[in-house]
């Protein structure tokens, strides 16, 4: 019974205390979403939302219509980027993980390790070298959307990808694959017929990371586009957008409803794969 | 033509059908890991032993190869010592790398013990768990740009919801306003895998412990912390490495300043591209930094393995003396 009694204390104690975290963690999302319908930032900001009489769609309607900040066309650019750089990377990284675990290869074990390894090493280390294969390719700086190639493509060797599909790959029984051989199907037809029906619910996760890393990207999009950001804003990608955005002096429009517009679309994402992102996340800790 | 044993035979035919799957697994491997080989090498191997030749020149942005002239430990010297020649180099990286640590130092603690009292609390059972859980990890799916646009005018000292952080002016705003927006954008990532954590934590043991009187306070200090212990440590040694990565909120949110006050080392990195008042040969000083500081952050790495195995061993042992335990029926 006693037992009992502190389970029940332990659950009101932990839902007072969370409720009250849970409303400072939440203010600042309400308070933007409420200065975003201010007409100007310097009044009514005591509230959370402004007064039924200056109430106003006018930040959103120059963000949308007006062609200085063109927050949408930054979201579609970020949306192409992201979901490019997503798909080749899924396919590169899930036939390596398949060769990974299934193929046995000399010096496996040594490149593993090395690719193991890479992720010690922090990015900026390897930014200059980078910066400089951009710059001969023509891509880094460039004026137009050719510029887009430098955020696509220097992705594809990423690892997180690999090391999630390929402990995922890691559990379907090797036996199955010995069989499938034994029936003569050759490594293409087990991959496209055996392992991906299987492992689909671990792509799609990494899909959903590999997207989001894509789409929040800010430091590397921003020291790519710096050819666009002075010729051709409308090339920019969100993240490097909304930096243009909160730095300019703007006295008719709140960079808020920018903060907004940029936030639903990752949060239309986080409401249908909250489980499959959270998951992935724990996972990561248990090793 | 000569007649061949059936034996002979036998041992052609396994011959030519080893060499046969020996080909056809080297062209499976060349078709399935050969793509991501090559991207890899030129996106990350690549560049990693280019920036480290690099950062034995001096040479600028844009040069070409034949421009660039090896200067030995040159670059090394100049950041680590001062030389009037180059007084940026020195004084940048110091700045920079103190600033960064000095981040590191601020946000660390912070992002271990808040998500751990998250993670507790949540353990609890309380109503509404996996939405209290959904809502601390959902800050962390946005932009850094997104957030800091927002927590710039949050704090904005005229017309913010909070007024009284001028980040602008005053130094330590600006770290506290750095600090409390990293908090509120990656908390849930360590409280998610903490969670994670405490779900595995075998129940009978608080009972054991309940039973033996021992309260709520003490089973957290006892079972529940040593526990989670391999949790605890890969949140410490992730965090430690994401903080010494920061770029993004300094940059958008108080812009390196005020008077160079938060300015971290990948900005400092950054001007020497960038700024041209950064003089002639910045870009293999910054090579150069760049080395140095994944020293740092290797040095880290190779901690946290030495840290991890050790643990492992112990829990082996553990294991090991529960099982032989068990097997003489105690």
């Amino acid at each position: 019974m006693a037992t009992k009694r502190s389970i029940l204390i332990g659950r009101i104690v932990s839902t007072v205390c969370l409720s009250l975290l849970a409303a400072v963690w939440i203010i600042p999302i309400i308070w933007a979403l409420g200065a975003s319908f201010k007409p100007d930032l310097y009044t009514d900001t005591e509230l959370l939302f402004p007064e039924a009489e200056h109430f106003t769609w006018q930040n959103y309607e120059y963000l949308l219509f007006n062609g200085e900040y063109p927050v949408l066309r930054w979201i579609l650019n970020s949306f192409l980027v992201a979901s490019i750089a997503t798909i080749l990377y899924l396919i590169i990284v899930s036939f390596a993980a398949y060769a990974l675990v299934f193929v046995d290869f000399r010096f496996k074990n040594l490149i593993f390790n090395i690719i193991l390894a890479s992720m010690m090493v922090p990015g900026i280390v390897t930014f200059i070298p980078m910066y400089n294969l951009m710059d001969s390719f023509g891509w880094a700086g460039a004026t137009d959307a050719t510029y887009f190639l430098s955020l696509i493509f220097p992705g594809l060797g990423g690892v997180f990808g690999l090391f999630l599909i390929r402990s995922f790959f890691l559990n379907i029984p090797k036996e199955l694959i010995e069989s499938c051989k034994v029936d003569g199907s050759n490594n293409f037809q087990i991959f496209f017929r055996v392992i991906l029906p299987v492992g689909k619910s671990a792509i799609f996760v990494a899909a959903i990371f590999a997207f989001l890393g894509n789409w929040n990207d800010f430091m590397w999009p921003q020291q790519m586009s710096i050819g666009v950001q002075l010729f051709q804003p409308e090339l920019l990608t969100l993240p490097v957008g909304l930096a243009k955005l909160s730095g300019a002096k703007t006295g008719d429009v709140s960079p808020l409803a920018g903060a907004v517009l940029s936030a639903i679309p990752v949060m239309a994402v986080y409401c249908f794969a909250q489980k499959y992102i959270i998951d992935g996340v724990s996972r990561s800790g248990i090793k | 033509m000569r007649e061949l044993t059936f034996e002979q035979r036998i041992e052609a035919q396994k011959r030519s059908s080893k060499t046969r799957s020996v080909l056809s697994r080297y062209s499976t491997v060349f078709l399935f890991f050969g793509p991501y080989l090559f991207f890899f090498t030129l996106f990350f191997l690549y560049p990693l032993i280019r920036g480290f030749i690099d950062s034995f020149f001096f040479w600028n942005f844009g040069d070409s190869v034949s421009d660039m002239r090896f200067v030995g430990w040159q670059n090394y010297q100049n950041i680590l010592f001062e030389n009037p020649d180059f007084p940026l180099a020195h004084q940048w990286f110091t700045t920079g790398l103190g600033h960064t640590v000095l981040f590191v130092a601020l946000t660390v603690p912070f992002l271990i013990v808040i998500p751990l009292i998250i993670a507790l609390l949540l353990n609890k059972k309380p109503w509404g768990e996996s939405f209290f859980r959904a809502l601390f990890f959902l800050p962390n799916v946005l932009s850094v740009a997104t957030v800091c646009l927002i927590f710039r005018y949050v704090f904005n000292s005229s017309m913010g919801l909070v007024r009284n952080f001028p980040y602008q002016s005053d130094v330590t705003s600006a770290w506290v306003v750095l600090v409390l927006t990293t908090l509120w954008w990656t908390v849930g990532n360590n409280m998610v895998i903490l969670n994670a954590g405490l779900k595995q934590v075998d129940k009978s043991l608080y009972e054991a412990a309940s039973v033996d009187g021992c309260n709520q306070f003490k089973q957290v200090f006892y079972i529940t912390l040593p526990q989670i212990g391999n949790q605890i440590l890969i949140c410490t040694i992730t965090t430690i490495i994401a903080s010494f990565n920061v770029y993004g909120q300094s940059a958008l949110i108080t812009n390196g300043g005020p008077l160079d006050a938060t300015m971290m080392f990948i900005q400092r990195v950054l001007q020497f591209k960038n700024n041209p008042s950064a003089g002639t040969g910045g870009a293999g000083v910054a090579n150069a930094m760049c080395i140095l500081f994944s020293l740092i952050i290797v040095v880290i790495s190779i901690i946290q393995l030495l840290l991890s195995k050790d643990r492992s061993k112990t829990t082996r042992k553990k294991r090991e003396i529960k099982k032989k335990t068990k097997e003489r029926g105690i």
